[in-house]
């Protein structure tokens, strides 16, 4: 049964998935290798801006758990026009459609660098792209059910070996690293919060669960429980990269949390390179995050436009967001792109949801008047 | 059903296939660099004359081959990897020009040492960009300093104990965490306390004891990323009092005709900046615990309290005027701060650090030392 983004679907999904879902669709490359950026901005304070941080995504989550709520069988590009009126609301969807593009872009370019770097350096860039775009590409085409049940899957995957691998950094960490605290104030660990809450992008995802659950109102404890192990989790990886690398060292660093595993050694243990550890959960949050934004991609044109040849957009959508990535000529534009993508995603993650909630409530739309 | 089946296996073949057209990485069809040397180029090599070779770079390859069969081990000159160098205008030339003498790939993800000799270490900050970028090389990388001599000069001296001689230094370097009279420092954290520090730091060193004996011991010391000097084995064993960690340190003092050996195997160490009417100081409070392991001359009856107290009263005064003795050479003789008292100073009051010009300052902030020792233990005789 192929699923849409509209229907009020049968096949309803437990809300206690709802955390691995959080998990799997933000972590990827740049939340979970740790936001390079709030490195820079906050400096050996990013673990108080991550703590900070961690309290605006609670509240942005919290937000959109409440618009959620009033619109419970509809997802969040089926009740704009309601509440913004046809114009603006087509205008507020092409802006998604924009944000979730230019994202998946991104991910294919972060990865194809990755890939590069680390693994398949004289593989041509495009070809592993395309084998996980092929395999993300089938997955969406069955609709969003079958997305989560692939997360619930390979959740033990992905989560065991991170947790091995903190573990394993724990106690190369240096608490001389974290300090002088607050030594340039308190403005950078701001800022540094405001971009940590920028790199949580999927949270938006929050908003098409509705039409997959029975009773929005009992998704409202998953989620914030998901974006608290989520916040957890981040807050773990940045503050291990400070300890254990400092923060100079860490500011040198494209993938901090690559060189972090590096350090680590077991005399006599068989195996010495533990970035392994980390290898296999970035490919599945790769992927997972490579498919969920494609099928909200995918699925708000078809719904939008109302197309019928919904294979034909998810095929043509994967192969555009691929070929773009040539648009982006060399990794330091990639940088440069991702930090005004993360500004962009306060906007669309944070801003325009709550604006929307805010107009709901003064123009009574939705449920729980 | 039959058409996803074509699909999927299509998927796998292409999954199975295709990166390995490019990426064929077959370890029996490598070369592996366990340790790496770095040296000052002599001069133009291989028909080169017109570039300015300044990298001479010597590899330790391992041969896989030899490690498998134990044999060779009866025949003590042999080791189980071959040494090759080369020069270049950078190290990745000089790797290029490497791989031109050599049937497999060079590859670094399993380097565990890096030596640079003396005449280099000026060009540390260089030398660690290359290895700091490099994707391959894992961060748990040994940095050496090589002391008067050549780098590669280790390379080729023999393994006493282990297969090779990278394998040789890195277990040198572990037990090295646990002995005062030598640094341990891996690659990273060697680069974070330079970077923090403006190049000021300490690094590990090895030599050659008269040639041919490879010693891990004393410290290499940096000041704004060059080398300005050593310390020697003593040397860096009156330093290790200031540094944190349970290094393990041994003590010899004099009382009434008799020579007792107080060795140390708990400490604990505090710097605490001082500011007051102005006035920046430093005060260092170390307590010691350990066991009194040898007795020369008159000796002492130690099951007895007052004679115990009487040694803790001498092994004070013996561990401060190490600890005297370790502070005037890096405020006088080095007027390198490479004890971190600057980023205690920070830790403290960053906004008065930032208003000295600390490398100026350093050398004539008094610091006052304030030493307890406590022996718990004096073996299994009196």
């Amino acid at each position: 049964m192929t699923m849409t983004i509209k229907e009020n679907v049968k096949d309803k999904i437990d809300p206690r998935a709802i955390p691995l879902i959080l998990l799997l669709t933000i972590i990827e490359f740049e939340l979970f290798t740790v936001a390079r950026k709030v490195f820079l901005i906050a400096g050996r304070d990013s673990w108080l801006a991550a703590l900070l941080g961690g309290i605006f995504v609670t509240l942005g989550t919290y937000f959109l758990l409440r618009l959620m709520n009033r619109f419970p069988k509809q997802n969040f590009l089926q009740y704009i026009p309601q509440i913004w009126g046809k114009p603006i609301a087509l205008i507020i969807a092409l802006g998604y459609f924009l944000f979730w593009g230019s994202f998946l872009t991104l991910l294919f370019k972060n990865t194809a660098e990755v890939n590069q770097v680390f693994f398949l350096e004289k593989t041509p860039l495009l070809i592993p792209i395309f084998l996980i775009a092929i395999g993300a590409v089938w997955l969406v085409t069955y609709g969003f059910v079958p997305i989560i049940r692939f997360i619930q899957i390979i959740s033990p995957v992905f989560l065991i070996p991170i947790l091995l691998a903190i573990l394993l950094t724990l106690s190369e960490i240096e608490i001389r690293n974290f300090f002088p605290i607050l030594a340039n104030g308190i403005t950078p660990v701001l800022k540094g919060a405001v971009i940590y809450a920028g790199y949580f992008q999927g949270l938006e995802v929050i908003l098409f669960l509705s039409p997959f659950l029975a009773d929005t109102n009992k998704a409202f404890k998953p989620t914030l429980i998901g974006i608290g192990l989520l916040n957890m989790l981040a807050f773990v990886s940045i503050t291990l990269v400070i300890g254990i690398l400092g923060i100079k060292n860490t500011n040198e660093m494209l993938w901090p949390a690559f060189a972090m595993m590096s350090i680590i050694e077991i005399p006599g243990f068989p195996a010495e390179r533990f970035e392994l550890l980390l290898t296999v959960p970035l490919l599945i949050g790769v992927f997972v995050t490579i498919s969920v934004t494609l099928y909200l991609l995918s699925y708000g044109i078809i719904q939008v436009f109302k197309i019928s040849h919904k294979k034909t957009v998810i095929y043509v959508m994967a192969l555009i967001t691929i070929l773009a990535i040539m648009l982006v000529p060399d990794f330091a534009w990639y940088i440069k792109f991702r930090g005004i993508h993360t500004y962009a995603a306060i906007i669309f993650i944070y801003f325009l949801p709550i604006s929307t909630l805010t107009l709901a409530v003064l123009r009574k739309k939705g449920e729980y008047l | 059903m039959k058409n996803k089946l074509i699909y999927f296996l299509l998927i796998l073949l292409g999954i199975l296939i295709t990166p390995a057209c490019w990426d064929t990485k077959d370890i029996n069809n490598r070369a592996y660099v366990s340790s790496i040397a770095i040296d000052e180029a002599a001069g133009a090599t291989l028909g080169q004359e017109n570039i300015p070779f300044r990298y001479k770079v010597t590899a330790e390859i391992i041969k896989p081959a030899l490690l498998k069969d134990f044999s060779w081990k009866l025949q003590p000159e042999k080791s189980a990897s071959i040494i090759l160098t080369a020069e270049g205008e950078t190290i990745e030339r000089a790797f290029d020009v490497l791989q031109t003498t050599i049937s497999r790939p060079l590859t670094l993800s399993h380097l565990q040492v890096l030596l640079v000799g003396e005449r280099m270490a000026d060009d540390i900050k260089k030398i660690c960009s290359y290895f700091e970028k490099h994707p391959e090389v894992a961060r748990r990388l040994r940095l050496i300093f090589v002391r008067e001599q050549e780098a590669l000069a280790i390379l080729k001296t023999d393994p006493k104990l282990e297969s090779y001689i990278a394998e040789e230094l890195v277990g040198m370097t572990e037990i090295s965490k646990n002995i005062a009279s030598s640094t341990f420092k891996p690659f990273t954290q060697y680069l974070s306390e330079m970077r923090t520090n403006n190049g000021q730091a300490l690094g590990a060193a090895a030599n050659l004891f008269n040639n041919e004996t490879l010693v891990r011991t004393g410290s290499a010391i940096f000041n704004d990323w060059k080398l300005v000097g050593w310390l020697d084995g003593e040397e860096t064993r009156k330093a290790s009092l200031l540094f944190p960690g349970n290094l393990e340190n041994t003590f010899v003092g004099e009382y009434n005709q008799g020579i007792f050996t107080y060795k140390v195997d708990k400490k604990n160490s505090k710097i605490i900046p001082e500011v007051q009417n102005g006035n920046l100081s430093f005060k260092f409070r170390l307590k010691t615990d350990g066991i009194i392991l040898q007795e020369e001359g008159n000796q002492l009856f130690l099951a007895e309290p007052k004679n115990i107290d009487k040694l803790e009263i001498l092994f004070a005064k013996v561990i401060a005027g190490d600890v005297d003795e370790a502070i005037r050479k890096a405020q006088i003789i080095y007027k390198v701060d490479y004890f971190n008292f600057g980023m205690k100073l920070k830790n403290k009051d960053s906004d008065y650090f930032e208003s000295l010009d600390w490398q100026e300052t350093f050398p004539t902030v008094p610091i006052e030392t304030d030493i307890e020792v406590k022996i718990s233990r004096f073996g299994i005789a009196k």
